[in-house]
């Protein structure tokens, strides 16, 4: 249906030479032209409406700041010193964790894929620590590798990991059998049938992996952080919300979901060209 | 006696894509048919004859010319005419029998009436123990059964089917024919049927339109004085050869007139 | 029909079901000796057994029963809500473009923010305990609900559409008769992703502002430094997940019934 060109007629009827729409009609119709304006000014109005409930005292300025203080903080924030050493650890962890957690996936996630007997082997416990909230594990991972930096890792690893291996998993099994039987039956060795049938079949299933591993390690590393630590973004975010700096708060939770957004549009549009092969 | 229940004048149909480009997909098309007539509609694929079909239906704006039905101009679909889609268009997560109620359920009819009068269209079109099969669990045939008894359900004056026997295989496709000729005969609806299939346009039909494409228009429109009812045999009679063959120039644009053709 | 086919895809079920059974006790019986092996006390990694009694002991000592209720209460009321709201959204957001436009921001804000991040935000705002957990839970499940059922209602293909306009549906039937069951496997696969998302939430409210449920017994445990206990609630929490996703797989296989079955 999308692509190329489209073309509109075919859905309700409307008696063409009707008199001429009324005029809300019309804008709203434009509107439908429109996602961009009616984007911002959906945002813009909802920031309006914060601010506009903050002066008035409406909205209680202790609980729910307002967004001339969060820019206010925000600019306090980036010229203090206070916030680097922060993103230091927690960049340190995620990078760290994610790295490891990507590579273990797939490594693992071929195996399994390819050798039915051990994917099958793997399967109900592969599938139960994924489908259950693996965060639930972090206080453990404090108890067994203390405080700092380990059990960050440790979990941001986890939350990569699962992601990883479970869209890994499914595109090896995905790739079309009749492509490997082909290449068997010119006696393509191994070697040859991983790395040209099996790598790029499975590549696109690994991208999706790939974004949304990234974004179960934000995760992981904000609310580890948050749960005990000794820094990093989570710490200040929670060391904020003790003292009721609802402003700042609310500025580190932009700045992570603004670092989160841009970082998986950039993974997904790797994915949408990696993919576009695939008839969708 | 005889009354003009579908009268089209100068019809045009347009399609426009979002950069303002468009397609005459019928242009300036006359035709007006009687009541408990059999017409069918052929041409090549592309030239227009779903979108005239669902602008009788009012599924479809025009962009200029009229159709009236029933001497009223139309602009929407009504309680007089129904269609049988392409491709059966079934609802897949209804049964047979909840298919076949649709047009009831949305008038509001009640449960244990609709479904009463669901079956006894189960019995007319044959499906009879399939009641609670869902569509995928049925073959071509069988669907659209389902699709002819679901518009049939709903008691229309006009029967509008587009390539209703198009996917199915050619055994199938003529038993459906005949049992479509039977239903014809014994409802008396008025039936404008869209095919690609030149015998298929003839053996039906009581008056063959044939259009050409781009823009979509009228080439000829033939009578077909075959005697009813008719078996399959009746493609064996030399009439019947004669108009496939007429038809199969015309459709393939080096076009003898009926004439040339009757004397050779 | 079915008797011919039962016979070969029924030993190909079999096996594999073996194999899994084998596969899981491989994994227990390889965690039971790993503390051996390491020579690690079972202080530090309980091995199954010991998680099994201590769940037991719990259990019998009546500290389960009702930390699991308010957990699946919690549970139940947050995937409820985030059902029939994220559907209802979805459903204005297929139809109506400009509300689609107008919801976008508010979806990505969601989508892409660590939700735990706000948890002191939500506390503040509703409370510690059921409040908060019920809230996060919600706006964690949410999300998939109202983008597939969006896309869904998007996608309903065009011929049904046709059929609805075509016998007179007007815009309630057509919405209720056509454009819900024709996203139904698309919102059934948001709840599905939403079920994950929910027990996420409740276990990590639970676990940071709150003082009843799975969640918050792992804190509690954890901050005693009890690790059986806690292992003892993490098996909970697993066979809760497990538990979950089956009976929501029985029921999206019988709700999508109608469908050619997918291989
Ligand atoms: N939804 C549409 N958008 C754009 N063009 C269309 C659409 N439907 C039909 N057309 C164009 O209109 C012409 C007639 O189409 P149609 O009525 O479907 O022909 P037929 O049923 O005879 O094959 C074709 O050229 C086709 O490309
Ligand atoms: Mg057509």
């Amino acid at each position: 249906m999308s692509g190329s060109t489209v073309i509109t007629p075919t859905a309700p009827p409307v008696p063409d030479q009707a008199a001429a729409p009324a005029m809300g009609a019309r804008v709203w119709a434009q509107l439908g032209e429109r996602p961009r304006l009616v984007r911002t000014a959906s945002a813009l109005s909802f920031i309006a409406a914060w601010q506009v409930g903050s002066m008035t005292g409406f909205l209680d300025e202790r609980f729910y700041s307002s967004p001339t203080a969060v820019a206010a903080a925000g600019a306090e924030l980036f010229t203090g010193t206070d916030m680097l050493p922060h993103v230091v650890t927690t960049g340190t962890e995620l990078l760290v964790g994610y790295g490891l957690g990507v590579v273990a996936a797939v490594l693992v996630g071929f195996v399994l894929g390819y050798y039915r007997v051990i994917g099958t082997l793997a399967d109900p416990v592969v599938m139960a620590l994924y489908v259950t909230p693996r965060l639930a594990i972090y206080p453990v991972l404090v108890i067994w590798f203390g405080l700092g930096l380990g059990s960050k890792i440790v979990m941001v690893f986890l939350g990569t990991f699962f992601m990883v291996l479970i869209n890994t998993i499914s595109g090896v099994k995905d790739v079309d059998p009749s492509l490997i039987r082909a290449a068997r039956s010119f006696m393509a060795p191994r070697s040859f049938i991983l790395r040209k049938v099996m790598i790029p079949g499975a590549i696109p299933s690994i991208m999706t992996g790939l974004r949304q591993g990234f974004s179960q390690a934000i995760i992981a590393v904000i609310t580890a952080e948050m749960f005990v630590s000794l820094s990093g973004m989570g710490n200040l975010i929670s060391t904020y919300g003790q003292a009721m700096r609802t402003d700042a708060l609310l500025f580190l939770v932009l700045l992570v979901s603004s670092f989160a957004y841009l970082a998986i549009r950039g993974l997904s549009a790797v994915e949408r060209r990696l993919s576009s092969w695939r008839p969708s | 006696m005889s009354e003009t229940v579908v009268e089209a004048r100068d019809v045009t149909i347009r399609y426009t894509s979002k950069n303002n480009s468009s397609v005459l997909a019928v242009d300036g098309l006359n035709l007006s048919i009687e009541r408990g007539e059999f017409v069918t509609i052929v041409g090549s694929s592309g030239c227009g004859k779903t979108s005239f079909l669902y602008a009788i239906d009012g599924l479809l704006p025009i962009h200029g010319g009229e159709i009236r039905v029933h001497g009223g101009l139309v602009n929407g679909p009504g309680r007089d005419r129904a269609v049988v889609f392409q491709e059966f268009a079934l609802l897949p997560w209804r049964s047979v029998l909840d298919n076949i109620a649709f047009g009831l359920e949305i008038r509001k009819v009640g449960k244990a009436e609709r479904h009463a009068k669901a079956r006894e269209l189960v019995d007319l079109v044959g499906l009879n123990g399939f009641e609670d099969r869902f569509p995928h669990e049925l073959s071509g045939g069988m669907r659209q059964r389902v699709g002819i008894a679901r518009a049939l359900a709903i008691e229309p004056d006009i029967l509008l089917m587009d390539e209703p026997f198009g996917a199915l295989d050619a055994q199938t496709r003529e038993s459906m024919q005949e049992e479509l000729l039977q239903i014809w005969q014994k409802t008396g609806k008025t039936v404008v049927f869209v095919t690609h299939d030149i015998d298929e346009a003839i053996y039906l039909a009581d008056r063959v339109v044939v259009m050409r494409a781009r823009p979509g228009r009228i080439r000829e429109i033939l009578p077909v004085d075959l005697p009813r009812p008719r078996t399959i045999d009746v493609k064996a009679d030399p009439r019947f050869v004669r108009m496939r063959q007429h038809l199969w120039h015309l459709l393939h644009d080096n076009e003898p007139t009926l004439a040339a053709v009757q004397a050779s | 029909m079915n008797a011919v086919l039962e016979h070969p895809v029924g030993r190909a079920l079999s096996s594999d079901r073996s194999l899994k059974v084998l596969g899981v006790a491989l994994f227990f019986g390889a965690w039971e000796l790993l503390p051996w092996v390491l020579g690690l006390d079972s202080f530090v990694l309980p091995p199954p057994s010991v998680i099994v009694v201590t769940l037991v002991n719990e259990i019998v000592a009546g500290r389960v029963t009702e930390h699991l209720l308010v957990t699946m209460a919690e549970y139940g009321l947050a995937l409820g809500l985030a059902a029939v709201i994220g559907i209802s959204l979805g459903m204005l957001a297929g139809r109506v473009r400009v509300f689609d436009y107008a919801l976008e921001p508010f979806v990505w804000f969601l989508y892409s923010t660590p939700l735990t991040a706000i948890y002191p935000l939500l506390i503040l705002w509703v409370g510690l305990g059921f409040n908060s957990v019920l809230l996060i839970a919600f706006l964690l499940a949410v999300v998939p609900v109202i983008v597939n059922t969006t896309v869904g209602v998007k996608n309903v293909p065009e011929p049904y559409l046709r059929v609805g306009h075509s016998f007179m549906a007007d815009r309630w039937q057509l919405l209720r008769k056509v454009v819900l069951p024709g996203s139904f496997p698309l919102v059934l696969a948001g709840i599905r992703l939403a079920t994950g998302r929910a027990l996420t939430g409740v276990v990590i409210g639970e676990m940071f502002g709150a003082n009843a449920g799975l969640g918050f017994r792992i804190a509690e445990n954890a901050a005693r430094i009890r690790v059986p206990e806690v292992f003892a609630y993490l098996l909970l929490i697993v066979a809760f997940g497990v538990v979950v996703t089956q009976a929501f797989g029985a029921l999206e296989a019988r709700l999508l019934r109608y469908q050619v079955r997918a291989r």
